[in-house]
């Protein structure tokens, strides 16, 4: 498959999924779960097919290549790396184009994060997703997305 | 006029086979579900697929694995269409995942404000950016399906209502393995195991994957016409039973799902 091709293919396939998590979220009158779970299905999914391949001894820093070259990028999703440790890594998200090109800005958010949520959880099943809204400098404020490899309760309920 | 329960329970059973509870689907099968299949159920949002696993259910003899709506929200649905429900197990696993999400979602609130002193306007105000975290439920969702369908009757029906909250919880390999041990299950207990899952959000692969594993394929979808919208069933597969393959329309109306027109492909 041309390398254009797949590029599209993932976005093709975030749209559709992204369209299937609006209308469960309207048929549950707007239990925002249904949103999560699609996304995290959706994720787990993307982790399936494109990543998995790539390697079976994964590192954190190993993640967070391979999933910015096979799945943030292809999505215009622009990732910049913080803090990285053996097992965590702590980045800010500066473009996230779904976001950008809906009506659903909240929904957007919530489904990307849980998409990635999905992603983490299937390499590392202990890990978590933390998101926090940082200033980052003198810069506009970005959204700072914790990626831990064995989260401890605290990361979980936060 | 005729109560949709007795229609149901009316319908004659064809050796070999089991109602769907719905007489014309039931024709578009040409008896209804083969003994021993297992069916995916494919849909879209607003292809009302829930009415139709819901009516499939009051036929009886039915273990229903809910993930979506709670056993209360699935009885109040029959009731609104005067379906009885007679002799179905529930397996409420949306009841348990929201009584864990519930507790996670105040212990969060409770750590948060200890730990960041916002107040709970702001907390609410940052949830509605989109950016709550979920706590990972304790249950083993997975190990209550797989038990749920060990403990079927004989010529029993197993609903599984929906995939897609096990695909958000398990990876796919897992999902499979867990739907391969219960299709041989059904197989062995000559009954009638429904998977209902939502087509786009898993990609094609694994559809390809659940089509290729399942006995038979319904897919369920909506389609804009003009300023309206039209319904369609189609049977996409149908094991060792080519000419089953076709196509329907349906509506929604007060006494459920409704076959309209069928259209035989093969």
């Amino acid at each position: 498959m041309e390398e254009s091709e797949r590029l599209n293919e993932i976005e093709k396939r975030r749209d559709i999924a992204f369209n299937v998590a609006l209308g469960k979220l309207l048929e549950t009158n707007g239990k925002l779960e249904t949103i999560m779970q699609t996304g995290e299905a959706f994720g787990r999914g993307l982790f399936s097919d494109y990543i998995k391949k790539n390697t079976d001894n994964w590192t954190i820093k190993k993640w967070f290549d391979t999933t910015i070259e096979n799945i943030f990028e292809p999505l215009g999703n622009k990732f910049e790396p913080l803090k990285i440790s053996n097992n965590e890594i702590q980045s800010a998200l500066s473009t996230c184009p779904l976001q950008q090109k809906t009506n659903e800005p909240h929904v957007a958010s919530l489904f990307t994060y849980s998409y990635i949520r999905g992603m983490l959880l299937s390499t590392f099943p202990q890990g978590e997703v933390i998101m926090e809204k940082t200033p980052l400098g003198d810069e506009k404020q970005k959204t700072q997305f914790i990626f831990k490899t064995n989260a401890s309760a605290k990361d979980r309920f936060e | 006029m005729m109560d949709e329960a007795f229609i149901s329970t009316s319908i004659k059973k064809k050796e070999g086979f089991i109602s769907s509870g719905i007489e014309k689907l039931d024709r578009l099968l040409e008896g209804g579900l083969p003994s021993g299949f297992t069916t995916v159920l494919l849909g879209s949002p607003g292809s009302s697929i829930e009415i139709l696993v819901k009516q499939i259910a009051t036929i009886g003899n039915v273990t229903y694995i809910t993930t979506e709506e709670t056993k209360d929200e699935i009885i109040d649905t029959m009731e609104r269409f005067n379906w009885k429900s007679p002799d179905i197990n529930f397996v409420d696993i949306s009841a348990k995942y929201y009584q864990s999400v519930l507790q996670g979602e105040a212990k969060r609130v409770s750590v948060y404000q200890q730990r960041s002193k916002l107040k709970l306007k702001e907390l609410i105000e940052i949830g509605s950016q989109g950016m709550p975290s979920t706590s990972k439920a304790e249950e083993d969702f997975l190990a209550i399906l797989s038990n749920s369908v060990k403990n079927v009757h004989q010529e029993g029906v197993i609903i599984i209502n929906s995939l897609d909250f096990f695909m958000s919880q398990y990876s796919q390999e897992d999902v499979l393995k867990t739907i391969y041990a219960a299709k041989v299950s059904n197989l062995n207990k000559k009954g009638a195991l429904l998977i209902v899952m939502t087509k786009g959000i898993h990609g094609e692969l694994f559809e390809r994957k659940m089509e290729g594993l399942a006995d038979c394929v319904l897919e369920l979808d909506v389609v804009q016409k003009g300023s309206s919208f039209e319904r369609f069933l189609s049977v996409k597969k149908m094991r060792n039973y080519a000419k089953k393959i076709g196509i329907a329309r349906y509506v929604i109306d007060d006494s459920g799902f409704v076959l309209e027109m069928i259209e035989r492909i093969m």
